[in-house]
């Protein structure tokens, strides 16, 4: 029977669907799609480290929950409901449910990190509030790195940091830093903080940073007055969070083989070019024809040895490894942070490796309501351990060491080539230990004060350990040098004999060497904040002193009849013992202040800056003050931007101010340069038959030495467009920095007699840009392209350096209006060539002569630029100095890092590249045959010959001739590169797969400078390495690695 | 109940925010807070507050005496009288390479002429003068006479390094100071004659007070400030300098030479090559030397110019590598010259009967070292290293004279155990230097042939044959002095002063020979002078480049002519 409608049924119908619709809208637990329960864990992407405290909400509800500090999360939602996955400072996700029962999700750090709190000087501040130049990086991004130092981490990743890495040799490959390039012709050296005090964190355990961050302009730097000029990076470590006890572990394990290795002559190659050699000099072949043969027939391996040093002594698939074990968690009255490291890293040769041992501890506790300690102690114990010999110079050796000599005979024994036995000082020289140990300690007590948004923190560090500011350390050093046994062939013998010789010592000599670095930093930190209105006020005041304590000693016994490295052990005369020592200090005083105002969110200023003294200086002028101004405009939240939708964020900021370095000279801070004073020497003169003490002037004093100013502005302008898609920072900055250190020794006459302290008259410019980008898109299949990259040129120019007249008036040597580091010499026009000279082998008229030695065809010859009256004299001497180089620090780095995420992979690559740099080669590596050594491969194949003009070295000559070795624009290579810096691909098992006991795992394999493109030169040369090769050589590290949560 | 929980909670809190107070007043402390004591340092007063103290300044003084003993490169490398160990080596690759130039202005052997070490040491003399002068009264009138004239004496010796190798120097005689001196600080070039003159004054005042025997062995006797003026007044007399060949200087270089003999202090030690030895420090032939002492002011001499290969193993890095020119000057035992037909020289049999000199100054082929025969032959141990790829000599010999046989060349090298003195002047140069200077004044009278006899008689020759004339008397005295100073480095001043670099023998425009030694399937050896380096020079090195930065930081300097 069908019922006809009437108004009330209509009315039903309608009120029901109505209230259906409200049912849905407002209580959605009640719709009538069916409710199911979902249970999940949420994890961190990177570190699969679980996340507590993350927002779980139903889309388009209020209703949601909270991860437990195990990350897990429970929640009754109808079947067909998305979830809105969200954590302060992580990209937000959406996830329909779908029916599923168990939800795991990964969260990502954002890339957009507008909410995010930067930590700046003596405090945290909102990034949308900031109104300095700060970058932040990830921990994230490096803590994998099969790196020691983490100061090789940052290059290519931080927009406005320049770093190169001049040695790879463990212990000693920190990256050389510069903030913004270089400011100063003194030290440019950022300065150091960790956890607010300076402090070095280059060799702290990677899994105990939490932050990193870099201060770069006025504003920024203010706090830290009068050592702040070159920039600071802050680095924070990290503490407990709230939330169950987790475990991780972190660890890989690696190798490495160096990047590039010179190739030299085999002994074939080098007795033939010797001949060449000798027969250019006009002296009688140095091999015969049968010598050439049995070189090259290898028929008698010790008489005639074909030896390849550098291949042999350095050892392939060298490991690398670390293991990291963390725990945390803690409830809302204390929290705790700890873990324990180890770090083993082996280098070319097995005598050469380090041992680090590292643990940290960080414990809050509420005590009261408004008030919060906190204890950190933050320690590591390094073992270094080298052979007795240096790698500098055992790498020196194995490129000199001439192919006619073997590394070992065909019996085995090891050899000796000009006294020194590469074997033997690798093996059998003793032992070189650092033990460097650093215990970094922290008690902080943070009182909320009865006025609102008032509070009180007082600091008390007590640090014993390695010191950021004057590099000194507390170790323990050990150096044990015995005989080197090596053995010669005696070919005057038949059958030969091998005769055993020894370099060094006849008998072993041992010292110990203890120094001791303590700091002792108080910090009282008063700090305000109110809102009155739309208007915010933040206030900052600090007091901090800082003594600093080094003492150092050393005890040597010689004459070691035992073989027993024991210092009692020594020989029993007097004279067998030595024993030295000296202790020194600093002191620091400063008051800093920094007060910020912000109207509706808005508009921004701030004023910042310290009154800072130091013991450096005299005493009455000891303090200084240094302040900077700094503003910021938000265009984005105003009302005429506030539609267009494309534009997440938009800022200007700008800022100024003066701030301070340290005087310093040829990379050291000057210390009782106000003092004009006399030294003692312990070993002076031997006087009636007695080493004596002596007594000399050290300085002529500068009672008026000052700290460098530099007057700093930074205009940078923040976005964010397309919701994230595309965040971009640029900056552009400009220093003046005055004050600097000169020896004035210039404008003095070369017979003045004494060093005289430098005075503060150097100015210099400096002026670049920097821009970081980066991007982030998730594609509908799940794939995720994160894309970050920086972009750093900083170019600096002296603007008065007090040259003497020769190098001012010369327009081609002035040194002021040029880059500090750039590189003079004379400017090679090509080689020499037989129709330069006259039969009586002299050069024809008209062609300048070089002063350097004579001349002949296949040497280099130079232009003739400058004479005496400013016009080219025909004569190539100093005066035809110009610029042929820059500097061999690099005017610009840049960086390009894309990940991708997908489906559990992850895929994170770091392309890295520089310009503007260059490099002056020298020695064996360029040189054949200078000092006796050998010659590349590169030298045999292309040198000139009459056949071969266009060669890339000069003639051969049996020692490199000083005209072929001038400083000349001929042994310049430019060290522009772009390297693959790093590459980490890893996979992430779903929770599903693990079963209970681990609730994350992630495999990864990650490479370090996996490939090097260096288009501008022709030598087998890393092009970081900035000792013409002769430093230990830069590594490619191949490593695999778990992180595991538990 | 809950109230009282409070009040407690509040006090708490309270002592709290006192606690943190008193800490962060801690961090407020006065400017006192920041001195910090520099140890290590003293001041002019303390210094100069005792005879004690002031003795250290003098101490140090006598340290700037360039330590030759551990020097890597020695003068006579520069000269015809030796190779070099190494290819780039000063005397090769720039004095002899015609190379040299105000931007390459070499330092020398131990900095002993490097411009500015110079001037930092006269300035430690002159400022040891003034302040013991201010501070006279601190000081007896014994104390301060004998440590000025010493001082006085050492700031002359600076002065004979600056001026026998760059001519007139700016002479300075009291600490420059840029801030109450102005333009003075600039001091142009002395003329040749002021430079010599003040040298001399230095060492006429120093032998005034100096005492005949010094109170402790290294410190300057009157010998030594005699001795000294004897030597720039020989320098002075001889054709580089007086070109006129004026006799006046001739009779000043005499005179003061003999003012030396005169003193009857010194005599010539017996053994020619052991006194060069630590057991004859000391002895009564040195008149002035540079001392050494264990445990940290030993040297590696014979771990540096050592013979190479020992026992079959390198020992040394020989440096020092004897030229063939060297040793074809060496005359036979009988006197006579291996130029000399009646000389009874062989070419084929080169090392037989040569004059005992020979013997204690070069390790040639088929001499003992150490136990050891060293061989310089084709195939031998030590065989000449024709191509410099190795430390071997390039020569075929080595030096022995100076050298201690009972030190192993790498324990030398590893713990400097060396503690024999460098000696910068001893009476036998004294006497050769008397009589270059008698004859050039008067000719050979027999004051000369005393002089010349008495050091060829300690080393076992017979006198020179009467009735030489002075040209005659000359080419034995020159002989003479090549040979009993050899690697002495004495040779590069006296080739210069004599001008015979490039002119007359013009011995750094010929080649350098060694001996290259070929032995037959029979053993027989042949012996055949084979050219190792072909050095050239110009007249103008005679004198060195004043360096580059000196004229440019002082533009009253002249360059040296030819620079």
């Amino acid at each position: 029977m069908k019922r006809t409608p009437t108004i009330g049924n209509i009315f039903n119908q309608w009120w029901l669907s109505g209230l259906t619709l409200l049912l849905i809208l407002f209580f959605p637990v009640l719709s009538l799609a069916a409710d199911i329960t979902i249970t999940g864990q949420i994890t961190e992407a990177v570190s699969g480290q679980p996340l507590p405290g993350v927002t779980v909400l139903i889309k388009g509800g209020t209703t949601g929950t909270q991860t437990d500090a195990a990350g897990h999360f429970t929640l009754k939602v109808p079947d067909n409901a998305t979830l809105i996955v969200s954590f302060v400072g992580y990209e937000s996700q959406q996830i329909p449910v779908a029916g599923k029962s168990v939800i795991n999700v990964q969260l990502r750090e954002s890339a957009r990190v507008l909410n995010d709190v930067v930590v700046v000087g003596y405090g945290t501040q909102k990034r949308t509030s900031l109104t300095a130049a700060v970058s932040t990086l990830k921990t994230a991004e490096i803590v994998n790195k099969p790196v020691v130092n983490l100061t090789n981490s940052l290059v290519g990743r931080l927009p406005g940091l320049i770093a190169t890495q001049g040695s790879a040799e463990p212990g000693f490959d920190g990256s050389n830093i510069q903030i913004r390039g270089a400011g100063s012709i003194g030290s440019t050296a950022p300065l150091l903080i960790v956890d607010g005090v300076p402090r070095d964190f280059s060799r702290l355990d990677p899994n105990t940073v939490a932050t990193f961050t870099v201060l770069k302009d006025a504003a920024a730097v203010a706090p830290y007055g009068v050592a702040g000029a070159n920039g600071v990076i802050l680095v924070t470590t990290k503490t407990g969070k709230i939330g169950k006890p987790t475990l991780a572990y972190n660890g890989y394990y690696g190798i490495q083989n160096p990047t590039r290795v010179p190739k030299f002559v085999n002994s074939y190659q080098y007795a033939l070019l010797r001949n060449e050699a000798n027969a250019n000099d006009g002296q009688p072949a140095a091999y015969t024809a049968d010598d050439i043969q049995k070189f090259r027939d290898h028929s008698d391996p010790d008489g005639h040895p074909d030896g390849r040093p550098l291949d042999d002594i350095i050892m392939s698939n060298r490991p690398i490894t670390y293991h990291n074990l963390s725990m945390s968690g803690g409830g809302t009255d204390y929290q705790y942070f700890a873990s324990v490291g180890y770090q083993h890293q082996e280098g070319m040769w097995s005598t050469t490796y380090l041992n680090k041992y590292m643990a940290n501890l960080s414990l809050t506790a509420n005590v009261t309501k408004t008030t919060k300690v906190n204890l950190m102690a933050n320690g590591y114990v390094e073992d270094q351990h080298f052979p007795g010999y240096g790698a500098s110079s055992i790498l020196d050796q194995a490129m000199r060491q001439a192919p006619t000599t073997p590394v070992y005979y065909s019996n085995g024994l090891w050899t000796g080539y000009i006294g020194q036995s590469l074997i033997g000082e690798i093996y059998h020289s003793g032992y070189h230990l650092n033990e460097n140990s650093s215990l970094i300690t922290q008690l902080s007590i943070d009182q909320q004060l009865p006025v609102k948004g008032l509070s009180i923190k007082a600091v008390v560090s007590y640090d014993n350990g390695p010191d950021p500011i004057f590099n000194n350390k507390t170790s323990f050093q050990r150096e044990y040098r015995t005989p080197i046994p090596f053995w010669n062939v005696d070919t005057t013998k038949r059958p030969y004999e091998y005769v055993k010789g020894v370099q060094g010592n006849s008998k072993a000599q041992f010292y110990e060497d203890y120094s001791v670095n303590k700091a002792l930093t108080y910090q009282g930190i008063l700090n305000y904040m109110g809102h009155f209105g739309k208007s915010e006020i933040t206030a900052l005041a600090v007091i901090e002193n800082r003594t600093v304590k080094y003492q150092t000693f050393r005890a040597q016994r010689i004459n070691y009849n035992l073989d027993i490295d024991e210092l009692d052990f020594g020989g029993p005369a007097a004279a067998d013992a030595t024993s030295t020592g000296l202790s020194n200090g600093q002191r620091q005083l400063g008051y800093v202040y920094r007060i910020g105002y912000s109207y509706n969110n808005r508009y921004f200023f701030e004023a910042a800056g310290r009154y800072d003294g130091s013991y450096l200086f005299a005493p009455d002028n000891r303090f200084g003050f240094f302040p900077a101004f700094s503003a910021g405009w938000r265009l984005s939240e105003e009302a005429f931007m506030k539609n267009i939708k494309w534009i997440d964020n938009l800022k200007l900021r700008g800022s100024w101010g003066e701030s301070g370095a340290y005087p310093s000279s040829g990379g050291a801070i000057q210390t009782y340069q106000y003092l004009s004073s006399y030294n003692v020497n312990g070993n002076s003169a031997v006087i009636g038959g007695n080493t004596t003490q002596g007594i000399r002037e050290s300085l002529q004093g500068n009672p008026n030495i000052t700290w460098e100013r530099a007057r700093k502005t930074d205009i940078g302008f923040e976005a964010s467009l397309w919701n994230g898609l595309l965040t971009i920072e640029a900056d552009y900055f400009s220093e003046k920095r005055s004050n600097m250190l000169v020896s004035i020794g210039n404008s003095l006459p070369s017979e003045y007699g004494i060093g005289v302290g430098l005075v503060n008259a150097g100015i210099m410019q400096n002026r670049g840009t920097e821009v970081s980008l980066g991007s982030s898109k998730t594609f509908s299949n799940g794939l995720r392209l994160d894309l970050t990259g920086t972009f750093t040129y900083a170019r600096n120019k002296l603007l008065r350096v007090y040259e003497n007249d020769a190098t001012y008036k010369n327009p081609n040597r002035r040194q002021t209006g040029r880059p500090n580091g750039t590189q003079f010499g004379l400017q090679a026009t090509g080689y020499f060539g037989e129709d330069d000279f006259n039969s009586d082998g002299s050069l024809k008229d008209g062609i300048p002569v070089p002063t350097y030695g004579n001349v002949k065809p296949g040497d280099i010859q130079y232009a003739d630029l400058y004479g005496p009256d400013g016009k080219p004299d025909g004569r190539i001497d100093a005066n035809d100095i110009t610029r042929i180089g820059y500097s061999t620090t690099p005017e610009i780095i840049y960086g390009l890092e894309p990940r991708l995420y997908y489906k559990g992979f992850d895929l994170d690559l770091l392309l890295q590249g520089s310009g503007h740099s260059s490099l002056y080669v020298s020695q064996y590596f360029v040189w054949p045959f200078q000092s006796s050594g050998s010659a590349t491969e590169l030298a045999y194949n292309d040198h000139w010959t009459p056949s071969n003009t266009n060669a890339l070295y000069p003639r051969i000559s049996g020692a490199p001739t000083s005209n072929n070795t001038q400083q000349s624009s001929w042994w310049m290579r430019n060290t522009s590169y772009l390297r693959l810096r790093s590459a980490e691909l890893g996979y992430t098992f779903s929770s599903r797969t693990l079963g209970r006991s681990i609730s994350s795992l992630r495999l990864y394999v990650s490479g370090q400078n996996l490939f090097t493109w260096t288009p501008h030169i022709r030598e087998i040369l890393d092009p970081e390495n900035n000792s013409s090769n002769m430093n230990y050589f830069q590594q490619r590290v191949i490593t695999f690695g778990i992180n595991a949560t538990f | 109940m809950q109230k009282n929980m409070k009040s407690i909670y509040k006090s708490y809190g309270h002592t709290l925010i006192l606690a943190l107070l008193m800490i962060t007043a801690g961090a407020c402390k006065k400017d006192g807070f920041l001195n910090v004591d520099p140890k290590g340092s003293l001041t002019d007063e303390n210094t100069f507050a005792t005879e004690a103290n002031a003795d250290l300044f003098v101490n140090d003084i006598y340290d700037q005496v360039p330590d030759m003993n551990n020097e890597t490169q020695l003068l006579d490398q520069w000269t015809d009288n030796c190779g070099v160990g190494a290819t780039w080596m000063t005397g090769q690759v720039l004095i002899r390479s015609n190379a040299l130039n105000p931007s390459n202005a070499p330092d020398g052997p131990a900095v002993m002429f490097k411009w500015s070490e110079n001037y930092n040491r006269i300035r430690r003399c002159n400022v040891f003068l003034q302040q013991a002068a201010k501070y006279r009264s601190h000081f007896s009138d014994e104390w301060y006479r004998q440590r000025v004239a010493e001082v006085k004496f050492l700031r002359a010796l600076f002065y004979s390094f600056l001026y026998q190798n760059y001519g007139g120097v700016p002479l300075i005689s009291e600490p420059l100071d840029n801030q109450t001196m102005g333009d003075k600080i600039f001091v142009p070039r002395a003329t040749m004659e002021e430079t010599l003159a003040f040298i001399e004054a230095d060492c006429d005042a120093a032998a005034a007070d100096l005492p005949t025997k010094p109170a402790a062995t290294g410190r300057a006797a009157k010998g030594a400030a005699l001795t000294l003026k004897g030597a720039v007044d020989l320098f002075a007399a001889s054709p580089l300098v007086n070109t006129n060949n004026d006799p006046a200087p001739w009779i000043k270089a005499a005179a003061s030479n003999k003012a030396v003999i005169d003193l009857t202090v010194y005599d010539l030690f017996p053994s020619y090559n052991g006194q060069f030895l630590a057991a004859n420090n000391w002895n009564i032939e040195t008149i002035f030397a540079r001392g050494y002492a264990l445990p940290r002011k030993g040297h590696n001499r014979e771990g540096k110019q050592g013979p190479v290969i020992v026992y079959g193993v390198q020992q040394s890095w020989g440096n020092m590598q004897p030229t063939q020119n060297l040793v074809d000057d060496y005359q036979m035992a009988n006197g006579k010259p291996i130029t000399d037909p009646a000389s009874g020289y062989d070419p084929q049999k080169p090392y037989v009967n040569r004059e005992p000199r020979f013997y204690e100054t070069i390790i040639y082929d088929g001499s003992m070292w150490q136990g050891y025969t060293f061989l310089s032959r084709i195939g031998g141990n030590n065989q000449i290293d024709l191509g410099s790829s190795s430390d071997i000599s390039n020569t075929g010999y080595n030096a022995r004279k100076t050298l201690d046989e009972s030190i192993l060349g790498q324990t030398s090298l590893g713990v400097s155990p060396g503690t024999s003195n460098y000696i910068y002047y001893r009476y036998a140069e004294v006497l050769l230097s008397y009589a270059e200077a008698q004859n050039e004044a008067v000719g050979p009278d027999a004051t000369v042939y005393n002089a010349v006899n008495k050091v060829r008689q300690r080393a076992g020759l017979p006198s020179l044959p009467e009735g030489l004339t002075q040209s005659e008397m000359r080419v034995n005295i020159r002989r003479e002095r090549r040979i009993e100073l050899a690697f002495e480095d004495k040779r590069w001043y006296d080739i210069r002063r004599w001008d015979i670099t490039t002119k007359g023998e013009a011995v750094l425009t010929h080649p350098q020979y060694g001996m290259k030694i070929t032995p037959d399937a029979n053993g027989k050896l042949t012996y055949t002078k084979v050219p190792v380096f072909n050095s050239t020079f110009s007249q103008h090195m005679n004198w060195l480049p004043i360096p580059q930065s000196a004229i440019e930081q002082n533009t009253r300097l002249t360059p040296n002519a030819g620079y």
